[in-house]
């Protein structure tokens, strides 16, 4: 996919809010895969690891390498 | 809008009453006039309502040398672009309407005219040098288009009781298309529920001449490879899709010669028409609004929102349970389809409302959630393919709670609940993935059918759905290979028939759709799936693309499906009495389809209830065995005959047969 991983990140709604961090974290989740193409294990699937758009960052370049 | 038929005859001319009384059976889509052209091979009828150039456009109207009629139904938005344009190649025209641009089109253009017309039609046209009739529809199926052939030619009608005038045409239902019907929720184009009754396919140009018939696609859904769409830019795509639904709503509002008004249904997409509509007119935009009894159904407060916003001149009707009912035999003679909702019957009081208050044009919202991705088909769709990334998650789970809210109230329910929810339909190799669960719900329905019809039934409908699908969807995305399939089957066939014309034109009323636009769908069709469906989010680039003139509570809220009561309209305190005579076991067994101690248990049980708190699978079950026996009463069995009124007599007569005193 040639598009941008920057563009990509500043569409999803982050940082995540609400009183439901976990469920927020899914749906980031779920936008992150579907735009990426990767699977995240359980443990990624957190308000830590989905909650910034830097986090969110991390966890696409462990799973597809560095932008 | 407006209603046409006509009959091509090889073994001679075509029968005049007969047209006649063929035009007449249309005249609650066109009253305010009637018209037929007739040579010796062909006849076109026309039922006329009239909206753009009210003086000079009565039909069927042809070329000034005579060789080439139109009968038309819809509108050409682009007409006046187009006009100009053929002026400029040395066409010249005698009326200010978008019927004779559509002649001149075809002269110049022949079949490549269609793919410039952005607009909605039903149209035929008779080109009598070359013994050729054309019969064409838009590209989404906006517009009806029913035939019949024979083996002398052919008969063809924007309603198929139109058809049915013609007392050669044996009635009956369809097996393949009663099993569409309750698999996919209806008939897909070429077919119907009707033996011997096809429709003109949406997208496509059907020639008939001395050489025989040939089909020609003039437009497709099509969807770019995944991650090859052209716009990648959110900010460009928001932009850009603002400038084509305000053109295309512009167009929809200012190209017509009487008022227009809109619709507000409390959700997004009207809420967005009207908005943009309502900037081209001085006056308050006429609005108006369908709202329910029960409050489980209403969307009155959003509504209520939109007219204080528009500063709207506004209209609503209350609709219960028992109006449904009421109408619901009317309903059904409109379809002329079975249906698995009572939703058409709201929209038919509506409609109505609509016409007596001396309106007989409205935009509506209609097909945002099937270009721009707003049905929970597409987000259960992407719900399920995540679960099925990794059905040992422990976490996935609780993504079903993003479609279901209510579920994070009752959490002991929750894990009962995903577990059925993923339970099924998770090949992602399977391109209909999407629609699986859908399908096998409804085709619970086939199980109520006598063994005869469970036999005459019993093809896979849905596997040769999917062989129809181009080949290059295995590289579209999987949310583009969703909307393929729902503007192939439901849009056409369920939303723009019989929850769309049908009820409008009923009461004639046209309906105008600007999310359907040509440029505006392209568009949508090449957009990355994430501008359409952000993970869970529906409709992203609308709502982004309209931040500022839809409120924030509005675009912000749970979509709720438009819903009306489905059994409750049928059993209970105000049962109507046809209901008994439809389910009566007689009644049941004359029409041969459903076995009639199933059909009664049915009953039973909703009787029992009085239609209330049915799971989604009864009230389709029940709503299904209605329709289908009224569709039999009503349409095959010819109750719906002794209506029929003397037939008027036609103002516009190009009759090549009759001597000039007999016209």
């Amino acid at each position: 996919m040639d598009v941008s991983r920057e563009l990509l990140l500043a569409e999803l709604p982050l940082p995540i809010s609400g009183d439901d961090p976990e469920l927020a974290a899914i749906e980031i989740a779920i936008a992150v895969e579907e735009s990426f193409g990767i699977r995240l294990s359980d443990g990624e699937m957190t308000a830590e690891h989905l909650g910034t758009a830097s986090a969110v960052a991390a966890v696409v370049a462990r799973h597809i390498g560095p932008d | 809008m407006c209603g046409i038929c006509g009959v091509l005859s090889r073994s001679g001319p075509p029968d005049r009453d007969l047209l006649v009384r063929m035009i007449d059976q249309l005249s609650h889509r066109g009253p305010d006039g009637s018209g037929y052209y007739r040579d010796h091979t062909v006849a076109l009828g026309h039922a006329r309502l009239a909206i753009i150039d009210p003086a000079g456009g009565a039909q069927p109207l042809g070329t000034q040398d005579g060789t080439v009629w139109v009968a038309f139904n819809g509108e050409i938005f682009n007409y006046v672009e187009l006009r100009d344009e053929l002026r400029r190649l040395g066409h010249r025209f005698r009326t200010a309407s978008d019927t004779e641009v559509i002649v001149h089109a075809f002269e110049e253009w022949g079949l490549d005219c269609f793919p410039r017309f952005n607009g909605q039609w039903a149209v035929a046209l008779w080109d009598a040098v070359a013994e050729s009739l054309v019969l064409s529809r838009d590209r989404l199926g906006i517009r009806p288009l029913y035939v019949h052939r024979r083996p002398d030619g052919l008969a063809f009608a924007s309603e198929v009781k139109s058809l049915f005038v013609d007392p050669r045409i044996t009635r009956a239902l369809d097996p393949v298309g009663l099993a569409e019907t309750f698999t996919l929720w209806s008939a897909v184009a070429p077919r119907t529920v009707f033996d011997g009754v096809t429709q003109v396919e949406p997208g496509t140009a059907v020639v008939v001449d001395r050489q025989g018939e040939t089909v020609h696609r003039y437009w497709g859904a099509s969807f770019p490879p995944r991650g090859e769409e052209p716009g990648q830019d959110v900010r460009e795509n928001e932009k850009r899709l603002r400038e084509l639904v305000v053109e295309a709503s512009r167009l929809r509002f200012v190209r017509s010669d009487v008022p227009v008004g809109a619709y507000l249904s409390g959700g997004l997409d009207s809420a967005v028409t009207a908005s943009v509509v309502a900037r081209y007119t001085g006056a308050p935009l006429r609005t108006f609004s369908l709202r329910f009894a029960d409050e489980d159904f209403d969307e009155g407060e959003y509504q209520a929102q939109m007219v204080r916003r528009l500063g709207a001149e506004h209209t609503d009707v209350v609709v219960d349970a028992a109006d449904i009912g009421a109408i619901f035999p009317d309903v059904v003679l409109h379809t002329e389809a079975p249906v698995l909702r009572s939703a058409p019957a709201p929209l038919y009081l509506l409609s109505k409302l609509v016409r007596d208050s001396g309106v007989k044009v409205v935009v509506t919202g209609e097909g945002a959630d099937e270009v721009l991705a707003g049905y929970d088909v597409f987000r259960e769709a992407r719900l399920r393919s995540f679960w099925a990334r990794d059905p040992e998650s422990r976490v996935r789970d609780r993504a079903v709670e993003l479609l279901y809210p209510w579920l994070q109230r009752s959490p002991g329910r929750a894990p009962v609940f995903a577990r059925q929810f993923f339970g099924q339909d998770l090949d992602p190799a399977d391109p209909a993935q999407s629609h699986r669960p859908r399908w096998h719900a409804t085709s619970a329905l086939l199980r109520m059918l006598t063994a005869e019809w469970q036999e005459l039934t019993s093809g896979d409908v849905a596997g040769a759905l999917v062989e129809r699908m181009p080949p290059e969807h295995s590289g579209w995305d999987p949310l583009s290979r969703a909307q393929w399939l729902e503007m192939t089957t439901l849009l056409p066939g369920y939303i723009l028939a019989s929850q769309g014309d049908r009820m409008l034109m009923a009461h004639s009323v046209e309906g105008r759709f600007p999310f359907l636009d040509r440029d505006l769908v392209d568009f949508a069709n090449q957009l990355p799936s994430r501008h359409k469906l952000l993970g869970m989010e529906e409709k992203y680039l609308l709502k982004r693309s309209f931040a500022d003139l839809v409120p924030e509570s509005i675009r912000r809220r749970d979509k709720q499906p438009y819903r009306a009561p489905d059994a409750a309209s049928f059993f209970g305190p105000a049962a109507p009495e046809w209901v008994e005579d439809v389910l009566s076991p007689g009644a049941v067994r004359a029409a041969g389809v459903f076995e009639p101690a199933v059909a009664a248990g049915l009953a039973a049980k909703a009787s029992r209830s009085g239609g209330r708190r049915m799971s989604n699978t009864d009230n389709m079950r029940v709503l299904g065995v209605i329709s289908t026996q009224l569709v039999h009463e009503l349409l095959i069995n010819g109750g719906a005959d002794s209506r029929t009124r003397t037939p008027s007599t036609p103002q516009t007569v190009i009759d090549t047969i009759l001597a000039p005193q007999e016209r």
